[in-house]
Parts: structure tokens; C-alpha cells; sequence
């Protein structure tokens, strides 16, 4: 479950003020999957940081899965995001200078697991990069470099998956690699929170959130 | 982890690797210059002569300019006191001297006995401190050309004959260039006065106090030892020597002051940097949960990496390379574990400096630092 009351979040720039959001609430009942759509700047990418605990509200209050976010110091924070919240990032923030294997391993580094190894070349094998495993990031195309994302974001098996548009850079075909991906991840009783501008085929969200200028129309 | 992201930024990593090499080799090289440096001043300055005389309680310094020595001696044994005691000076030569005729030629026989030095202090003789060997005489370039006298040649003294064994450098000053020394024994025989000299020259020390209190301060000192006997400072001499010293010290100080300063500011900025520019990937780290002190690890593993190869061979070729740099004739090399401290400060330094950006990512929202990346 993730469930938003009342969250604002405020940036501060040059003394000004700018809210990012503007007293949002919904709730994604556990299972579910929201699709969060809306036009740039209209704080779709804020929403995926605070449930992610990648930054704090400035007001409201944030609970994922069954426990509140908002007093969590950031090692508890940190913790989650390793155990049970995924983060999968438009612009998928790969490690250069490890290997598409190595990349899918660093959750490893947080929590050890048993078969990691093979758990990480099972993920990149269904996600079609079984011949990439020891390529670099910049030796990989946008689409391979967001499935290896999707990879290590998966590689928990976790119970959330902030997904921020994560299709924004790819070509149709890659696109829906990882919508199915993430549509399985569903079925397997994951709460999906996708952002996306774009229109999102292949997947059938639960609900959906329109977004704009920090809050949510409709 | 850390040698893969060593291969990925081979340029950087060498770039850091290079500069803890040229600031620890740099600073070994001006280790080693200052103090060569600081050393052959000392050297030269000692090389000056004696810059202390002292003269018994009635001498008249007037006469004794006027190079009549008569009417003023003290007991020999005076020169024993000064080397067992704690005075500002060292080196002491005792002497017993009288102008006296030679062939119709002035000269000043100057009886002197082997130089003592502080006890317990073994020193190198002053270059000016002459141990002559019985039966022969050292006689001053321009008495020597006024004798016509030549090495190993016999020279007769108040009626005993010396056999001539150095005829010594001119110095320039009178009235070392016109003395005639043979062993402080056979002075006092001939000039009748067993057991007594007429002047000790001694060397001031180095003092830590100010040129201006040095003369009163080593008269005070000596008068301590024995008391009533007149010293006068050749002052230029001593003047020269503290002066040089003092300021060939504070050139030590500062020019390593400043080197370690470079090297420190050096060392900073780029692990600073090295670390800042890492911040995206720190911020990576920290979204995908890894916690905190794993991820310093990483970044302080590869600055303890590339800070500890550099500075060893910072070390090991400031080591090799500094005697290139020496002018001087002795090379005074840093002391091995004067190496060790440079070489295990660098690193620590370069950790240091590198944990205020770790911490202050670490402390940063992980949502900030992934923005960084996309700007």
C-alpha cells in the first residue's frame, strides 16, 4: 500500500519557495498499480523521491506498505529501499564503470542474499541481456541500460516499484520489454506506482492520477 | 569495486596518483635542500674562525692590538674550566703569544695547545686550531715570505732550531698572516712562562637569543666559569654567523612550511574534487539502500589507494632525486622516519579531506544528488 495525506513538498531557490506538491492524498491499495501522469514539472518525480524516502515532505504524511515514512531516520529509510521499495529511474543511474551483472549485484552490497549471482543472471536473461552481462553501461543501448535498472530494482523482490518514467528514453520495442516486466511484477502481488508523460500500452493500471502543478486533478 | 573504478577513470586516478608523488617527492626534495643548505651555512660560518677571545683580567685590549702581549697571562688550567663547563661556547684554544724578533723580522710566536671542546661533546677541530708537533713550527704566509721560509725547511726561535712543517694559508688578517706557532710546551719554555697562557680563543655557540645580548650573555656566562677574565666578541664574525644562521633556519622553516602547506592544499583539492564529482554515484548508492559507512568505504578505499602508492613513490623518488637538487658538498638527506611520517601523513591527510564531502553526500537527500546527474 502506498497512501499520501496531505503531502507538500517545498523547494527552496534564490529565497523563493516553490511547491513541488501541493497537498496531495491518494491511497494504492497493496497489489495495485497506479499510473501517475501529468505534464513536466507538474511534480510527478517528487512523488516517486518522497515514497521512495529519497527526500522528506515538507508537510503530510507518507505510509508505504505498513509503516509510516515520516519520523524513519534515513539508515530505517535506506533499509526499506533495500528490503522492500524499488526505484527504477528515467535515466536508470547505472554505475559506469561496473558491468551489466555487476550493476544488477549492488543491491548485494546492502543486504547479501543467497544465490545472488544467479538470481542477478536469471533477471538480466528474461529481461533479453543474457549476452550483456558483461558489458559496461555506455557499451549498452537506453533500452538495454533500463532493463539492467529494472534488473537490479526487481533483483529483491520487492513489495513496492517506483517506477519514474521509466520508458521516457526508449524505442516502442524496449518500452515494452519493461512494462511487461513491471506488469509481472504486478501479477506477482507487487504495488506499482509508474509515472509516465507518455501514453503506456501492454499495461493495465488499477488507477490513474493526473497530475498538475502539484497536485492531483483527477 | 575499487580497482574497477580505478580502470574506468584512469586519468583521474593518475592525476591524484601524480600530485600526492610531486607534493610528498617535493617536499623531501626541499627537506633535503634546506637542510643541506642550513648545514654547509654552519659550516662556513665555523669555517670564519674563532669568534671569542678572552684574555686575562689585567690585559689592556688596546696593547694587545698593538700586538704587545706582556704584563697580562692567566693559569693554563683556564681552558680546562671553560671545556668542563656548561658556557655558551665551544672549541677552546689555549694559547701563550709574544711578538718576538726573527732574523730582524716581527713575528708573533704563538705557542697554542691541541683545541678542547666541550666535554662530552666531541667536536671537529676548528680549521683555525693548529696542532703542531713537536720540534716543528706553522708559520703564517707573510712571516714566511719575510723569512724566506719554506716546508720542511729549519727555522731558528730564540735560539732553538724548529724544523718548518707548514707554511699556512694567508688569511688577510694581521696578525694571523705574521704568526710563527709551535706547541704551547715549548712557547711557555722559551718565553719563560710555564704554565700560563695569555688568551683563549673560543667559539660562541649558536644561542637562541637575540644578536644584540649575545656579547653580554656570553660575558656573563664565561665570568660564571671565570670570573674577572675580559671576553671580546670578534662581533662581525659573530654577528655574521648568528645572523646567517638564524636566517638560513627561518628559510628552512618556511620553505618547508610552505611546501607542506602546497602539498596539504594540494592533496585537499583534488580528493575534495575527486570526491565531489562522485557525488551522482554516491547518491546511487545511497537510493539503492547500500548503507552509509559501506559507501565511505568505497570512496575512501580508492583515495587510500591511490594516496598510498603516491605518496610511497613520492617518497622513494624525492629519496633518489633530492641529492640532484643539493648544491652544497654534504647532502643531508631526511632521517628514515622523517620519510615514514611523510609518507603515512599523506594518506591520512588525503583521507581526512576527503571525508567532509563523503559525509556531507551521505547527509544529503539521495533525490538531490541523482538530480546532480542530470544536470
Amino acid at each position: 500500500m502506498i497512501k499520501f495525506e496531505n503531502v507538500c513538498k517545498h523547494y527552496r531557490k534564490n529565497g523563493n519557495i516553490i511547491p513541488a506538491l501541493d497537498n496531495v492524498s491518494f491511497e494504492i491499495p497493496a497489489g495495485q498499480l497506479a499510473l501517475v501522469r501529468g505534464p513536466s514539472g507538474s511534480g510527478k518525480t517528487t512523488m516517486i523521491n518522497l515514497a521512495a524516502g529519497l527526500c522528506r515532505q515538507t508537510k503530510g504524511s507518507i505510509t508505504i506498505g505498513d509503516m509510516s515514512l515520516d519520523n524513519l531516520p534515513p539508515n530505517e529509510r535506506a533499509k526499506r529501499r533495500t528490503s522492500d521499495i524499488a526505484v527504477v529511474f528515467q535515466l536508470f543511474h547505472l554505475v559506469p564503470y561496473l558491468s551489466a551483472l555487476e550493476n544488477v549485484l549492488l543491491p548485494t552490497l546492502a543486504a547479501s542474499r543467497e544465490n545472488a549471482d544467479e538470481r542477478a543472471r536469471m533477471l538480466l536473461d528474461e529481461l533479453g541481456l543474457s549476452e550483456r552481462l558483461t558489458h559496461f553501461p555506455d557499451e549498452m543501448s537506453a533500452g538495454e541500460r533500463q532493463r539492467c535498472a529494472l534488473a537490479r530494482a526487481l533483483f529483491n523482490e520487492p513489495e513496492i516499484i517506483l517506477a519514474d518514467e521509466p520508458t521516457g528514453n526508449l524505442d516502442p520495442e524496449s518500452a515494452e520489454k519493461v512494462l511487461r516486466q513491471i506488469d509481472q511484477a504486478k501479477q506477482r502481488g507487487a504495488t506499482v506506482l509508474l509515472v509516465s508523460h507518455q501514453p503506456i500500452d501492454h499495461i493495465h493500471p488499477d488507477m490513474i492520477l493526473e497530475m498538475d502543478r502539484g497536485n492531483i486533478i483527477e | 569495486m575499487i580497482l574497477r573504478e580505478v580502470q574506468r577513470s584512469k586519468l583521474n586516478t593518475a592525476l591524484c596518483f601524480c600530485v600526492i608523488l610531486l607534493a610528498t617527492g617535493l617536499l623531501i626534495v626541499m627537506m633535503t635542500v634546506s637542510a643541506s643548505s642550513v648545514d654547509a651555512t654552519r659550516v662556513y660560518m665555523k669555517n670564519m674562525g674563532f669568534n671569542l677571545l678572552i684574555t686575562p683580567e689585567n690585559a689592556d685590549p688596546a696593547q694587545y692590538q698593538a700586538l704587545d702581549f706582556t704584563n697580562a697571562d692567566m693559569p693554563e688550567e683556564n681552558v680546562d674550566k671553560l671545556a668542563n663547563s656548561t658556557v655558551l661556547a665551544q672549541h677552546f684554544v689555549g694559547k701563550y703569544q709574544q711578538t718576538i724578533q726573527i732574523n730582524g723580522k716581527t713575528v708573533v710566536l704563538t705557542g697554542v695547545r691541541a683545541e678542547k671542546t666541550t666535554i662530552g661533546r666531541p667536536k671537529k677541530p676548528m680549521p683555525t686550531a693548529y696542532e703542531v708537533p713537536p720540534n716543528q713550527a706553522y708559520i703564517g704566509s707573510a712571516a714566511a715570505k719575510s723569512l724566506n721560509a719554506a716546508a720542511g725547511g729549519m727555522l731558528n726561535i730564540l735560539g732553538r732550531d724548529f724544523e718548518v712543517g707548514k707554511i699556512l694559508k694567508a688569511r688577510g688578517a694581521i696578525p694571523e698572516d705574521i704568526r710563527v706557532f709551535i706547541q704551547l710546551s715549548e712557547a711557555q719554555t722559551l718565553l719563560d712562562a710555564e704554565g700560563k697562557i695569555n688568551a683563549i680563543d673560543a667559539l660562541a655557540c649558536q644561542c637562541p637569543i637575540d644578536t644584540e645580548e649575545i656579547a653580554a650573555a656570553l660575558r656573563a656566562s664565561i665570568d660564571e666559569v671565570l670570573p674577572g677574565v675580559q671576553v671580546e666578541p670578534y662581533t662581525d664574525i659573530l654577528t655574521a654567523r648568528h645572523k646567517q644562521r638564524d636566517m638560513m633556519k627561518r628559510f628552512e622553516m618556511f620553505a618547508v612550511a610552505i611546501m607542506l602547506a602546497a602539498s596539504a592544499t594540494a592533496i585537499w583539492g583534488l580528493t575534495y574534487l575527486n570526491v565531489r564529482n562522485r557525488r551522482p554515484e554516491l547518491g546511487v548508492f545511497v537510493a539503492l539502500g547500500i548503507p552509509g559507512p559501506r559507501i565511505a568505504l568505497l570512496f575512501v578505499g580508492k583515495v587510500l589507494l591511490f594516496s598510498v602508492t603516491g605518496s610511497v613513490a613520492g617518497c622513494a623518488s624525492g629519496y633518489m632525486l633530492a641529492p640532484a637538487f643539493v648544491v652544497t658538498k654534504i647532502i643531508l638527506l631526511p632521517s628514515l622516519s622523517d620519510i615514514i611520517s611523510i609518507a603515512v601523513a599523506a594518506p591520512v591527510v588525503a583521507v581526512i579531506f576527503s571525508i567532509p564531502p563523503i559525509v556531507a553526500g551521505l547527509l544529503q537527500d539521495p533525490a538531490d544528488l541523482l538530480r546532480e546527474a542530470t544536470q
